[in-house]
């Protein structure tokens, strides 16, 4: 993954089909079809315009923002969406926070075993904002995408729209019924562990301790692109 | 959708393009051992070792063995089973078809049946026959020996590009040790021999020899089969395909011409095919005579030839015939050893399951503008010869092989599929640094163009997490700067979706554009397929 020639004026478009795009494309049976898209700001920083002011922070991330080439990985290439809301003049934009037994204290580790009362938790996802009365109508997730790395893991009760070459799974998962006191959406993420063998911890357990598993869980509301990613930890005992 | 955008109907187009490679085939992976691969396909039984020899060659673009070469392109030859070289070498067909030849012959059957299906293919029939031109009605353009050359698709892609082919080819055989390579009878005394090159050995205006008496041709005294050629060098091309376009059997078709003279046509280049079929009696000097260690049906395992004397048969004032040689064409004969010294002997050995070809005969015609013949041939033991210092086939001594042995039709009968493609690639393509073969391809991408387009009130806002403070501020907006400053995005990005949010392609920008709610923006993806 190199970065593109940005030594023209000419702006190039850098195009590929992900793997998702070409098993598509050969299963030959129309499931092929661009029907949408969203843009994507993965690499820009926008705290240059805190740091150097709205005129030359503009200039400096249109000229000093080198761009990676595109990822073939469906789960890498695009992780931050572009948002559209009809409301022009918001300033604050929802987050998504992350609640349940099994996480740290920094809400960014899950701690799950492979078998006993860890196995199996519940995590609840909820679309935040500070200093707000509410969340933009516009704004509220009414469904989320999870992915989640099969191999070890799997939501509970629910079957994944689409499991990947890199054994992603992929779950489209509507929001609960209940809505915060700002409006914001909540949704219940029941994660379990799989039967994860004692080779598969040879395999893939951390270099430093054989008996952990590390992995990430990735979930964005499709409205507001939000994106809440954490790692999680399986134990062997 | 907040963060999708429909794509639709009217903003999904196709279109066609071409896209053009050069490629350039240089002579060292051509002529090199490493680079050239052999599929020892084809085994023989009876007398000796037999001889094993591939169908065809493949070279590549670095050592073979190894896991990142390329296949470059394949190398054969084939002769038309109704020309002279097929039909005067041939014994009869026996009841089930198969065909019969003599035992000094190597893999005819293969030689014609590769013929057979590259007609087959090329010009959708067996029997049919190459010319250049082609389609001409002359028999004298008919390809009865042809020598292909297939280029893999991972190079010639969809097709070859009109007029964009050469090769540098040497049309001569080594002439290396053989600068002598005519002797006149005062030269004969003097053993002073005249250069190749030298005007005394062409005809004069009126047809007459600059010189009297005339040269004796004697080439072919080093063994020049498995000597790299160094002179003779031509251009093949194909110049002027692009205002000649014929399409056969076979897809788009031209001639291949001599660059140095467009009216000689030596080839055929099926661009679609990818293939170059060449006349062997064009793109080579057919006559000149050969020397050398071939595969053949012998058990002998040491056999010594010594090539250290020549004898000029032919003197005095008499004009040869210019008939077959027989004994009237014997005057005199002389002795010459090359360049004068035993020094300069040369001795081959031939190992069990070789013969050697063109030994003992050491003079014909080369040009062809000569029409007398010279007699020169080894001969060690005249003790049993009715014209002794003479080959006339009573008791002649020259060891094994063919002594008359000429590259057409001598070599290509004689010869394996192996032995000829090596011959050629070791020699004829010489071996440098210089480009063999190049030519551009072509690729017909079919592409999909999808037009990304974000109105002004569309993709204003970001997640990215730098976009916001820990409060869920906007950080685009100044503090204070509520009332007139609005939010704006940098785009790198472009995701396709289908109608269950998996991403089927991607497309990055070379550098971030502005959005705001003053801009709209349309970026046209190209996905090719």
């Amino acid at each position: 993954m190199g970065f593109l020639d940005h030594s023209t004026n000419n702006i190039i478009v850098d195009a590929v089909l992900t793997d998702t795009g070409r098993a598509f494309l050969a299963r030959n049976d129309g499931s092929f079809s661009i029907v949408k898209f969203a843009l994507g700001d993965d690499e820009v920083d926008y705290t240059i315009i805190e740091k150097f002011g709205r005129t030359v922070g503009k200039e400096k991330i249109e000229k000093n923002t080198p761009i990676f080439e595109s990822q073939t990985s469906g789960n890498l290439a695009l992780k931050h969406k572009l948002v559209s809301v009809s409301n022009p003049n918001l300033i604050r934009l929802p987050s998504l926070a992350l609640a349940g037994d099994g996480l740290d204290s920094t809400g960014t580790t899950l701690s799950m075993s492979r078998s006993g009362s860890g196995s199996s938790v519940t995590l609840t996802v909820t679309q935040e904002i500070q200093n707000e009365s509410t969340i933009d109508v516009e704004l509220r997730d009414q469904a989320f995408i999870i992915k989640v790395p099969s191999r070890f893991l799997q939501l509970r009760g629910m079957t994944p729209d689409n499991v990947d070459a890199d054994n992603i799974a992929t779950y489209i998962v509507t929001r609960d019924p209940t809505t915060t006191s700002v409006g914001g959406s909540r949704v219940t993420v029941p994660v379990e562990t799989k039967s994860v063998t004692d080779s598969q911890f040879l395999i893939y357990g951390n270099a430093s301790d054989k008996n952990v598993i590390s992995s990430v869980i990735s979930i964005v509301g499709i409205q507001s692109g939000a994106v809440k990613e954490f790692e999680v930890q399986i134990s062997k005992n | 959708m907040a963060t999708f955008k429909e794509i639709s109907a009217a903003d999904i187009k196709t279109s066609r393009s071409a896209l053009n490679q050069l490629v350039d085939i240089i002579q060292e992976d051509i002529s090199g051992s490493d680079t050239r691969r052999e599929f020892q396909v084809f085994v023989t039984g009876g007398i000796g070792q037999g001889v094993t020899s591939s169908l065809f060659q493949t070279v590549y673009d670095q050592d073979h063995t190894l896991q990142s070469a390329n296949a470059v392109m394949d190398m054969t030859v084939g002769l038309y089973f109704s020309g002279s070289t097929v039909q005067d070498s041939l014994i009869s067909e026996d009841a089930s078809g198969k065909l019969l030849f003599p035992s000094e012959s190597m893999m005819m059957r293969e030689k014609v049946d590769i013929y057979k299906q590259f007609a087959a293919t090329l010009m959708g029939d067996s029997d049919a026959y190459f010319t250049t031109p082609f389609g001409s009605d002359e028999e004298d353009d008919r390809i009865d020996n042809a020598f292909f050359v297939c280029f893999k698709r991972l190079f010639a892609r969809d097709k070859i590009k009109r007029e964009t082919f050469a090769m540098r080819f040497y049309q001569s055989a080594s002439l290396a040790g053989n600068s002598y390579r005519c002797w006149r009878e005062q030269d004969l005394v003097d053993r002073d021999l005249i250069p190749v090159g030298n005007p005394e050995l062409e005809l004069d205006s009126d047809g007459n020899h600059r010189i009297d008496p005339p040269p004796y041709w004697a080439d072919g005294v080093t063994p020049n089969l498995n000597t790299t050629s160094t002179g003779s060098v031509a251009i093949f091309t194909d110049i002027g395909a692009a205002t000649s376009k014929r399409t056969t059997f076979g897809g788009e078709v031209a001639d291949i011409v001599d660059s140095a003279d467009t009216s000689r046509k030596v080839g055929l280049l099926f661009y679609d095919a990818g293939v170059a079929v060449f006349n062997v009696n064009r793109m080579i000097d057919p006559d000149q005579a050969v020397m050398g260690i071939i595969d053949g049906m012998s058990a002998e395992s040491v056999t010594s030839i010594k090539c250290n004397s020549a004898w000029i048969s032919h003197g005095g004032s008499d004009e040869p015939d210019g008939n077959a040689i027989d004994s009237s064409d014997i005057v005199e004969t002389l002795m010459a050893r090359p360049e004068g010294d035993e020094s300069s002997n040369y001795e081959v050995q031939i190992s069990n399951g070789q013969v050697g070809i063109g030994y003992g005969w050491l003079g014909h015609p080369v040009t062809g503008t000569l029409s007398e013949y010279s007699n020169a041939a080894l001969d060690s033991n005249d003790d049993d010869d009715v014209n002794p210092g003479y080959m006339d086939g009573t008791g002649d001594d020259y060891g094994a092989g063919n002594p008359y042995a000429r590259f057409v039709p001598d070599f290509l009968v004689s010869g394996s599929i192996d032995n000829i493609v090596d011959h050629f690639s070791t020699c004829r393509f010489q071996s440098g640094s210089l480009t063999a073969i190049t030519f551009q391809n072509v690729t017909t991408i079919n592409s999909t163009l999808i037009f990304c387009r974000a109105t002004a009130d569309e993709f204003n806002y970001s997640a990215n997490p730098s976009y916001v403070d820990e409060e869920n501020r906007i950080v685009v907006i100044d503090e204070g700067q509520e009332d007139t400053q609005r939010s704006f995005t940098f785009p790198t990005t472009v995701g396709m979706y289908d109608a269950n949010d998996n991403l089927l392609a991607v497309a990055k920008l070379s550098r971030p554009i502005e959005k705001n709610d003053e801009k709209d923006i349309t970026i046209r993806v190209r996905l090719d397929f």
